[in-house]
């Protein structure tokens, strides 16, 4: 079912179009189907006060993550791990899942085929994403039209913890394909098309014309761990290009970073959405639209995004001038109802670069969605 | 391969935060997954051979039991007030908030702790846990509309509260905790 149709408390008319509160707050969340965001979007450029409420409400999302996440998980973003719990928990929790496995195995042979069959499916769809833009005719023949991106990745992030008959399955074969899944060793990122994407970055500086420069070096996230081993510059069909870069930690946990040239200036919105075990953070600048997924809690991303964010912005900041960003400057990791601009979500897939080390081009960088804030529709 | 031991696993480290964020204490938080896997255990041992449970999304099972033993307490005891968590003024005073400032974080905090307690697992579990309304619902057991609804009204509760507006529906009022208030700004 989707939230679009459930009946709400109150609505409010705009042109012709509904807009219930059920929506509204769907919009918040992230778990409005595509179709409806763009008329509660409608509806809310035209209510500045209802704007400011759900920003507000967006705002004590992000809130309650800064209250309630763990603090041993602030410097450290290895120190979550089953080592950190209590004895007690995890040998209780092995316990349960013996149990689990044991009925699961008794009872549930169909969903072992199911599961079969979605591995396969998982399979062949990770020899299409590195093979590149057939496969995204394939892929959408599939049956997940408008966005792969998105339903690949919220396929890769949702089956994980949501069926645990398949997850077994299909994880591994995930693995292969998702870019955020610990996996193992990647081509590392040559010199040269660190070159190519910093070219890419400095291009964008030439195509604005005021208000600074875009960044034309790479984010730095060796400060929590992170090390850029994969990156390309990638072309979306009817916009800029855009590119990814990919990070991996010792622990083989892997983030990517894309941005899209088309910031917006003076404002900066940094929002995010969870599908399942992945974390997605979206946020924009005057130059750039950025998108940073990575398996793992929001928390832990979101310390990457600001690592990002903060890293561009000094970037971006006059040449000799102080490393420390201005106290006002913090602004820009407010949170802000979401007002990234409509994003190239019609992504075409990354064509073969020219030059492009192929073992990079290998490499299971997948292009995700730029800031969509609303695209976690989730089909229920 | 992913192993099945990993699986509850997983859902470990979420249902400990959950858990903190809904009892606003750590120790009493370890207790209550304790007691969620004790039940799934239970659960798991005396169906064995016989009807099972349903498992379609082991997340939301275990939110489901972790939150009924949660009900189970708070009808035990005859009075429970949802005191601004410890841990919370923890991370208050130790964690930098580049988005959020200190203050506001506070009045949220404060704000949390004076929501009905049905609206405050609500905002928890759809706000802070990110879990879907459709799993949300099924933890809660109440329909799709019912936890919009509660959501609805307590984020705006928290919204007013946050701007300082008295709100005439609430059930009841805590009475303010000046010592720590007190602290909160000298950190400042």
């Amino acid at each position: 079912m989707g939230v679009a149709s459930n009946r709400s408390n109150s609505s409010f008319c705009d042109g012709g179009s509904t807009v219930g509160e059920d929506e509204l707050q769907a919009y918040v969340d992230g778990q409005l189907d595509n179709r409806r965001r763009a008329a509660v979007e409608a509806y809310l450029a035209a209510a500045p006060h209802e704007a400011a409420r759900l920003a507000a409400y967006r705002s004590q999302n992000i809130g309650l993550h800064a209250l309630f996440d763990p603090l041993d998980e602030l410097g450290d973003p290895t120190a979550r791990s089953a080592a950190a719990l209590p004895p007690g928990l995890t040998a209780l929790a092995h316990e349960v899942e013996a149990q689990l496995d044991l009925r699961r195995a008794v009872t549930q042979p169909k969903a072992r085929t199911t599961a079969r069959r979605l591995s396969r499916l998982a399979a062949s769809i990770a020899l299409l994403v590195s093979a590149g833009a057939a496969g995204w005719i394939a892929l959408e023949q599939n049956g997940w039209n408008h966005d792969p991106l998105v339903a690949f990745t919220r396929q890769a992030a949702q089956t994980a913890p949501a069926s645990p008959q398949t997850t077994q399955k299909l994880g591994p074969a995930l693995s292969a394909a998702t870019p955020v899944a610990t996996g193992g060793p990647v081509a590392a990122g040559g010199k040269a098309s660190e070159r190519q994407v910093a070219a890419w970055l400095a291009a964008q500086t030439g195509n604005t014309t005021a208000s600074g420069a875009a960044p034309a070096t790479l984010p730095d996230l060796a400060a929590l761990g992170f090390e850029l081993i994969g990156e390309r510059v990638i072309t979306t069909a009817g916009g800029p290009p855009a590119a990814q870069l990919l990070y991996q930690d010792d622990a083989g946990q892997r983030v990517t970073l894309t941005m899209r040239a088309g910031g917006k200036a003076g404002q900066t919105s940094f929002t995010f959405a969870r599908d399942g075990a992945a974390s997605r953070f979206m946020w924009q600048d005057a130059h750039m639209a950025y998108s940073l997924v990575g398996q793992m809690e929001q928390d832990k991303l979101l310390r990457l995004a600001e690592a990002v964010s903060d890293s561009l912005r000094h970037e971006a900041a006059p040449a000799g001038g102080t490393v420390a960003a201005p106290a006002g400057s913090t602004a820009g990791t407010e949170a802000t109802e979401s007002t990234v601009p409509s994003a190239p979500t019609e992504s075409a897939p990354a064509a073969p670069l020219p030059g492009v080390d192929p073992a990079i081009e290998r490499s299971p960088l997948i292009p995700v969605p730029l800031p969509e804030a609303g695209d976690t529709a989730k089909e229920t | 391969m992913a192993k099945a031991e990993t699986t509850v696993l997983e859902h470990i480290p979420g249902l400990r935060r959950y858990a903190r964020a809904l009892t606003g204490n750590t120790a009493e938080a370890d207790d209550l997954v304790q007691e969620c896997l004790s039940r799934v255990l239970a659960r798991c041992r005396k169906l064995n051979g016989g009807q099972t449970d349903d498992i379609r999304n082991l997340r939301a099972y275990l939110f489901t039991i972790l939150h009924n033993a949660h009900i189970d307490r708070l009808n035990e005891r005859r009075r429970w007030s949802y005191a601004l968590p410890e841990e919370a003024l923890d991370n208050l005073m130790a964690r930098p908030a580049p988005q959020y400032g200190q203050m506001e974080l506070h009045d949220l905090a404060d704000a949390l702790t004076r929501l009905p307690e049905e609206q405050r697992q609500a905002v928890l579990l759809v706000g802070y846990e990110g879990m879907t309304y459709k799993d949300a619902a099924a933890v809660l057991d109440v329909p799709i509309g019912t936890v919009m609804s509660r959501l609805s009204r307590g984020r705006e509760a928290l919204r007013r509260l946050m701007n300082g507006a008295p709100l005439a529906d609430l059930r009841r009022v805590p009475p303010a905790r000046p010592a720590i208030a007190a602290n909160l700004r000298k950190v400042q």
